[in-house]
């Protein structure tokens, strides 16, 4: 049994056998070859494979495979390529580059032939690379291993010219009819009686069929996962473009420093209120917008193809977007580096009140202001509280941080925050925001309020002083959330629950 | 060089002289052209004739039309043109010069042998 190939000589189509095919096709490309450099030669070519075909036409009966016998009369017929060409004398036909390839020799085979193809591609006697092979299997089996990843990876040569391939000799005329003819002789004197042979082939012939299943499924597998690969790097990419988009409209622009939540509603907010200069601030987001967008559109484009099965395509544009890539990776880093000098030093500003108590219970509010403040509004307000140890006032410690670039610039961003808090009856309030007058930079600005109880002080919170509370340590060891709802009294071992033991009794 | 080797050398000098003079008889398609001088003794291989024929078309000694195949596609018939008309005339004229030297030649030297 052999393999077919279909093909058109002479616009009438053919089904050949293999090795009829490749040497027809190399007999024709030759003589393609030749007269593709004299002026008009196109033609005579085409005439010439138009006659082939009429030939084959002539002496292959309808419905028959064209073998290698009617090529070769064929041949006779037309004259060899010299005769065609006019000698050798006239240029040759260029010789296609000689390529040496790996391929298992299945006239060299014992199981797979493995060793015979190795042999082959290293021009070494197949028996050595038998022998070493024998002695691996020794150490642990390694051998056997290594001889089954061999014979599902390496292809095994079927037409005569992998054959020659295999060999690492030139694809001519000559060398393929050689080689045909070459295994003609061998089929007619592989009728082999050895015993051990036969085992061992009809061993090498089960193997192959394995092989063959193994080869399938993992092809199948791999395309599988190949498929399921690309539809995940196409949903990835899909992502970090929606994010993109999302972040250009400036529905996105989230920075979390210092537990603080800067949330700036659009790419002119974040270059004004961020980076040093506008100029180095657009050169930085359209970096981002780059650094993030060239891989993921890279990543669809490759899922897709894979999907689509299109190989081919714009690889002359890799190297350029590569190239863009790594610029734009070069600014960010620069960038980040700029910014994060920025934020180098760190000072704060303080200023202190006391009361005398003068309330049964003090509420403690952080309701958000009402009036519409100028600049940016920050939610970056903490509380902390301890015992006041030194007298029996109410103390109160107002903080205003920031960093900057240096300690002077820090220090001035501290006491431009603007923050205020009032004691009226028996509420404190004390809003979550702080605020940023316009033309100043965000660099962590924030605030910290310590507030001294003293002993027998009583406090109550309100529902929204549980986000700003700095894990005030209290003798129930509650959380933060979980004080809101009770009142509270300082003692000696420090903030006691009143609310909950009661509940607890 | 053996006698078949130069039998074949002669032909294949003589190639354009004898597919000229088989197209006098009239237009051919190659394939024709080849039986004609085949069967005056003239064995090439066909391919040689192509070419050949394209050459002579390119100086304008001959032309070719398409015509439909009962079995495929068209074919080429080729035939001389006024000009090839007037080439296979000196070319017929300087052969028989030439056949008239060989001969006088061959003549003259079997004298001499004949002499010796």
């Amino acid at each position: 049994m052999k393999k077919t190939v279909q093909a058109s000589v002479g616009r009438i189509p053919f089904i050949f056998e293999e090795d009829a095919y490749e040497v027809l096709k190399d007999y024709l490309h030759a003589i393609e070859q030749h007269f593709s450099q004299t002026p008009g030669g196109k033609e005579v070519a085409e005439d010439l494979e138009m006659r082939a075909g009429e030939l084959l036409r002539e002496t292959v009966a309808e419905g028959c495979v064209v073998v290698l016998n009617d090529v070769q009369k064929l041949m006779e017929r037309l004259g060899s390529v010299k005769d065609i060409t006019g000698g050798p004398t006239s240029s040759a036909p260029a010789p296609r580059p000689v390529v040496k390839r790996l391929y298992r020799n299945p006239d060299e085979r014992v199981l797979g032939g493995v060793c015979g193809g190795l042999g082959a591609y290293f021009g070494l006697d197949p028996v050595w690379l038998r022998l070493l092979w024998l002695v691996m299997i020794f150490f642990m089996g390694t051998g056997l291993i290594l001889y089954l990843l061999l014979w599902l990876i390496i292809p095994e040569a079927r037409t005569p010219a992998e054959k020659l391939e295999m060999k690492g000799q030139p694809l001519t005329l000559d060398q393929l009819s050689k080689s045909v003819q070459e295994e003609t002789s061998r089929i007619i004197h592989q009728v082999n009686t050895n015993r051990w042979k036969v085992f061992l082939r009809n061993v090498g012939q089960f193997g192959e069929q394995m092989i063959g299943y193994t080869r399938r499924f993992l092809q199948k597998v791999f395309r599988l996962l190949g498929g399921v690969l690309s539809l995940l790097s196409i949903l990835i990419a899909a992502l970090i473009l929606f994010f993109l988009v999302q972040l250009i409209a400036g529905e996105l622009a989230v920075f979390k420093i210092n537990q603080s939540e800067l949330v700036l509603h659009s790419p002119t907010d974040t270059v004004a209120w961020i980076f040093p200069t506008p100029w180095e601030g657009w050169l930085t987001l359209v970096a981002l917008v780059l650094f993030l967008g060239i891989p993921s559109v890279m990543l669809a484009v490759h899922g897709i193809r894979y999907l689509t099965g299109r190989k081919q395509g714009m690889s002359w544009l890799n190297i350029p977007l590569f190239t863009v890539w790594l610029l734009m990776t070069g600014l960010l880093v620069w960038s980040g580096i700029r910014l994060a000098r920025q934020f180098y030093s760190h000072q704060y500003h303080e200023y202190n009140t006391s009361w005398p108590n003068h309330w049964n219970v003090l509420n403690i509010s952080m309701a958000y202001p009402t009036n519409e403040q100028e600049g940016l509004v920050l939610e970056a307000v903490q509380l902390h509280i301890f015992r006041n140890t030194q007298d029996s006032l109410w103390g109160l410690t107002l903080q205003k941080n920031s960093a900057g670039p240096t300690p002077t610039h820090a220090a001035a961003l501290a006491s431009a925050i603007q923050y205020t808090f009032h004691l009226r009856g028996d509420t404190l309030w004390l809003p979550p925001v702080i605020c940023l007058p316009v033309g100043t930079k965000y660099r962590g600005q924030h605030v910290e309020i310590f507030l001294y109880v003293p002993e027998g002080g009583r406090l109550r919170f309100d529902r929204q002083a549980a986000e700003h509370l700095a894990h005030v340590p209290n003798v129930q060891g509650l959380e933060d959330e979980e004080m809101v709802p009770y009142e509270w009294v300082m003692t000696g071992a420090g903030l006691s629950c009143v609310g909950c033991k009661k509940k607890a009794e | 060089m053996g006698s078949g080797e130069l039998f074949q050398h002669l032909r294949r000098s003589l190639l354009e002289y004898s597919v000229v003079q088989a197209l006098v008889e009239g237009e051919a398609y190659p394939a024709d052209l080849i039986g004609r001088l085949g069967r005056v003794g003239l064995q090439v291989p066909e391919g040689t004739v192509y070419p050949l024929l394209n050459r002579l078309k390119a100086d304008g000694y001959v032309e070719y039309r398409w015509e439909e195949s009962p079995s495929g596609p068209p074919r080429k018939y080729y035939s001389l043109s006024a000009k090839g008309l007037k080439l296979a005339e000196e070319y017929r004229q300087a052969w028989e010069k030439l056949k008239k030297s060989v001969d006088s030649l061959n003549t003259s030297q079997n004298k001499h042998e004949k002499n010796l």
